[in-house]
């Protein structure tokens, strides 16, 4: 890879960016077992796609992008509100957050 | 070509980025976790804002590094949870098939990128926009083009509230009011 | 009236009788259901009356009919449901009616000890809607419904008192046998409606004329007639089907006399006369018609010699007389095969009600060595059973006479006759004369041998002797309507034979060369042979059984192992168990025991066994746990990346 693409910052750095911190947060889903820490992985990688948006929003000069960062938003807030309600009702029970708790939802 | 301010900036707040996502991933107490995971949104706001996009920095500052993450604090707090002796799941094979599997997705993204290089080049970095003419752009779009869909969200954060507050009345388990 | 009015009041009176009857099938009250299914009866009998006689007079039509609704329509069949009366099924419809309306009558008594008569009368009115089904419907698909119908009363009735292991069985025996005649119908019905395309009999006979007469075995005519002649075999109890009519007498005597006598057991006969021309292009196919008509005649003539329940005589009887129909249909002579139909129909249901009267009186005893003598406690029942003996044998003026020996005529004199049919025919008449004369003999004449002080025979009440009274006068008088040309030109006033010339055109012509048209010589000669020897036999059996009762013991001890082998029934029964019931079995034994269990239920158990491995094995995918429910995401997103990418 030459020197100069990698001083000239483009698209395709945030891109990269994007698609490692969404393999991390990926990571985080499947390894840990935390049912919290899962979901802040989860908020990740949510947050890996809001940078493709706000990177593909900016190279290409279009306000869409940004416009749909709002409503990841949004549906990350959801997320999170339901995931820790449901962590916290499994909590009472348990007295921990394992995920593999959650097994007993299998009928 | 030289380095620009605006490159350094991405290098800098990336690799944040990068580190303290990392971070997320491996510390095994869920406060440094938590810690890590604001440090990442604070840094992606950043970079919002070195791609202009004030206003998004701004709401990313205040719901996500503000709201969200108190919210998971809060909760940790709630459950005292100190460092895990097991923060790993179990098994070597299913583990290998994890690391395979994000592997292979991320090869796959990165190749993605790396061969449409040429076509991703888009218009290079304008000039310096007022951010108020941005954000106006963005609220016209959002309670223009998109009002249906915003107003859609308003009622599903209403319904999630009243969710939440179910969910949590219930007495424990899996199973509703014995 | 309309003949939708006609037709819906004939048909529907029995079917509302069976309702009314069935639905109170529990109620024990005799007199109510035996009037409301006499009644029944009786509205059809008027219908059909009423219908008949719009065919009488000048510029009368030939038939009347009505169409009721499409059943079925498809593309190429399509089967209406519509009736017609025409000159074959007017006469039948009278006898059905008329005679099922006595014995409705004479039920009434039969059965007023019995425990369920409200079910009796429903089958039996139900029986009687089939029947008129059958003998009305216009086309074969309606006659076919009206023959599983009959079929299905009759098996109701014969197992009537299921709870006797052995009747139950009879039931069984008739109804499997009669499918196996059924398969033959259905498969004539398929090769009917592959030549033309369509069911109805009027449609069939009208195309007709565009086909020649077929020579060979495998013509597709010949291979209709024969089918549904294996159809006639099966319903009217003719050889090789036909052991189940004996073992049906195990039912009330009044339903042999209705079901297994008069009507339904005629119902091949009929058939064969409604598509008589059809019959006609095949003359193979009438030659194993006659052959076998005359094999049956002769066969249960000989069997009904040795028999000793009055009722299993009676059937012979009436499988023999069933032959010399169908004698007479496979020589071309429908007309004296109808004939026989209705004055058979006559004396045979009266010598049954009369059997029944006589068992009724006896307190259900049916062998006749232990009867005799009964002439003096039942005068009525004898006067009548009298009558039906003279009529059967052939006694001048009376019924059987006239239609037996037409049917020999015309055995002999026709085209498709010979001189070994006439044969046959005449040593079968002979033998009935014999059996008869035995009977009446054995039942009625002589000194009693059954113990006065414990039984005591008494005669009927009214309703079960109206009926016979009434079925005597028919069978004295009910051959008149067909006096033969020869009898009718030497008396008063030339009477004619009516019921010739009233079936003329609609069947089939008997084939007769000129010069035996007018051979009326010939024909008195083979009437004085048959009637002399019909005479002479019964004269026999007289001296055998009334003058010198000693003389059949010493006769029959002369042949004991042919006595003993007619006494078996030729052992009919036995050798079908054993050569192709019981391979039949050790054959189904056989594929049970090694095909069943080894190939079929195991291959089953394999898959069984597969599919449970396949699932137990996919299961462990479900383990309720996330994570590894988030990897096979995952592996999902990567796959379909790479098939997007490549």
């Amino acid at each position: 890879m030459p020197m100069n693409s990698l001083i000239d910052v483009g698209l395709s750095h945030y891109l990269a960016l994007s698609a490692a911190l969404f393999a991390i947060g990926m990571l985080g889903v499947l390894m840990r077992r935390n049912v919290i820490v899962m979901m802040m992985s989860i908020e990740l990688m949510l947050n890996a796609v809001n940078l493709t948006f706000i990177a593909f929003s900016r190279f290409r000069d279009n306000m869409d992008g940004q416009a749909m960062v709002f409503f990841v938003m949004t549906i990350a807030a959801a997320e999170a509100a339901v995931g820790l309600a449901l962590a916290v009702t499994i909590f009472k029970r348990f007295r921990e957050v394992n995920i593999r708790y959650f097994e007993h939802l299998k009928g | 070509m030289t380095l620009t301010a605006q490159d350094l900036l991405f290098y800098i707040l990336g690799g944040l980025s990068l580190a303290s996502a990392l971070g997320v991933l491996l510390m095994t107490n869920p406060i440094y976790s938590a810690l890590c995971l604001a440090l990442t949104m604070v840094s992606l706001a950043g970079l919002y804002a070195s791609m202009q996009a004030w206003f998004v920095a701004g709401v990313q500052l205040i719901v996500y590094a503000g709201a969200v993450m108190v919210l998971f604090v809060m909760v940790l707090m709630l459950f005292d949870l100190k460092s895990e002796i097991k923060a790993f799941s179990r098994g070597a094979v299913a583990g290998f098939m994890k690391l395979v599997a994000v592997g292979l997705m991320t090869g796959a993204f990165l190749a993605a990128i790396y061969n449409s290089a040429d076509t991703l080049l888009g218009t290079s970095l304008a000039a310096h926009v007022d951010g108020t003419v941005s954000t106006k752009a963005l609220a016209q779009l959002l309670f223009g083009k998109y009002v249906f869909a915003f107003e859609a969200m308003g009622v599903l954060l209403l319904i999630i509230a009243i969710g939440a507050v179910a969910l949590s009345r219930i007495e424990g388990g899996t199973h509703a009011d014995e | 009236m309309k003949p939708e009015l006609i037709f819906s009041v004939l048909l529907l009176a029995p079917l509302i009788g069976f309702l009314f009857n069935g639905l109170r099938w529990k109620s024990k009250n005799y007199m109510l259901a035996g009037t409301v299914a006499t009644g029944a009866a009786a509205v059809s009998f008027a219908m059909s009356i009423v219908a008949v006689s719009r065919l009488f007079g000048e510029g009368a039509p030939t038939a009347i009919q009505a169409n009721f609704y499409t059943w079925a329509a498809m593309d190429l069949l399509s089967i209406d449901v519509s009736f017609v009366i025409d000159r074959i099924s007017a006469l039948m419809v009278l006898v059905v009616t008329g005679v099922g309306t006595l014995i409705h009558l004479f039920s009434v008594g039969y059965m007023s000890h019995d425990e369920r008569p409200s079910k009796y009368f429903a089958y039996l009115n139900l029986f009687l809607f089939n029947m008129l089904l059958l003998i009305l419907g216009d086309n074969l698909l309606m006659m076919f419904v009206g023959w599983e119908g009959v079929g299905l009363c009759s098996y109701l009735l014969i197992g009537f008192w299921f709870s006797d292991k052995e009747k139950a069985a009879a039931g069984m025996k008739a109804f499997v046998t009669n499918r196996i005649g059924d398969a033959g119908f259905l498969l004539g019905i398929f090769v009917i409606f592959g030549l033309f395309g369509t069911l109805n009999f009027a449609e069939i006979i009208s195309k007709l004329s565009a086909f020649s007469v077929e020579t060979g075995w495998t013509g597709p005519i010949t291979l209709a007639c024969l089918f549904l002649f294996i159809g006639a075999t099966g319903k009217s109890a003719q050889v090789p089907l036909y052991v189940w009519l004996p073992d049906a007498m195990a039912g009330p005597t009044p339903v042999s006399a209705l079901i297994h006598a008069a009507t339904m057991v005629t119902a091949g006969v009929y058939m064969i006369i409604r598509l008589s021309p059809l019959f006609m292009l095949a003359p193979n196919a009438m030659a194993v018609v006659a052959t076998i008509g005359a094999i049956t005649a002769l066969m249960a003539a000989v069997i009904g010699l040795a028999q000793n329940d009055i009722k299993k005589v009676l059937a012979y009887s009436t499988v023999s007389q069933l032959g010399y129909m169908f004698l007479a249909c496979g020589v071309g002579a429908f007309g004296a095969a109808m004939f026989h139909l209705m004055t058979h129909a006559f004396f045979k249901a009266l010598m049954f009600l009369g059997s029944g009267s006589v068992i009724h009186g006896m307190h259900e005893e049916q062998d006749i060595r232990k009867m005799g003598g009964l002439k003096k406690y039942m005068p009525i029942t004898h006067a009548t059973f009298f009558i039906g003996w003279i009529a059967i044998i052939g006694i001048p003026p009376f019924a059987g006479f006239f239609s037996k020996d037409e049917i020999l005529w015309y055995a002999f004199a026709s085209e498709r006759g010979s001189q070994w049919f006439w044969l046959a025919g005449l040593i079968g008449a002979a033998t009935t004369a014999f059996y008869m004369t035995r009977l009446m003999a054995l039942t009625f004449w002589r000194k009693s041998r059954f113990d006065a002080h414990k039984v005591h025979p008494h005669e009927a009440g009214p309703s079960m002797l109206i009926p016979l009274i009434v079925l005597a006068v028919l069978s004295a008088i009910g051959g008149f309507m067909g006096i033969p040309h020869v009898i009718g030109e030497i008396l008063p006033g030339h009477p004619g034979n009516w019921l010739e010339h009233w079936l003329k055109g609609s069947i089939a012509a008997v084939p007769m060369t000129a010069e035996m048209k007018h051979a009326t010589t010939m024909e008195w000669i083979l009437m004085g042979i048959s009637v002399s020897i019909a005479g002479l036999s019964a004269v026999t059996a007289f001296s055998f059984y009334v003058l010198d009762p000693s003389r059949p013991a010493k006769f029959v001890s002369l042949f004991p192992r042919l006595h003993r082998f007619v006494e078996n029934k030729l052992m009919v029964d036995e050798f079908y168990g054993a050569q192709i019931i019981q391979p039949l079995i050790n054959a189904s034994r056989a594929l049970w025991a090694f095909v069943d269990v080894n190939i079929i239920d195991k291959a089953t158990f394999v898959v069984g066994d597969l599919v449970r491995g396949v699932g137990s094995t996919a299961r462990t995918l479900q383990s309720g746990n996330l994570q590894q429910y988030a990897l096979y995401i995952a592996l999902g997103a990567v796959a379909v990346m790479f098939y997007v990418l490549k």
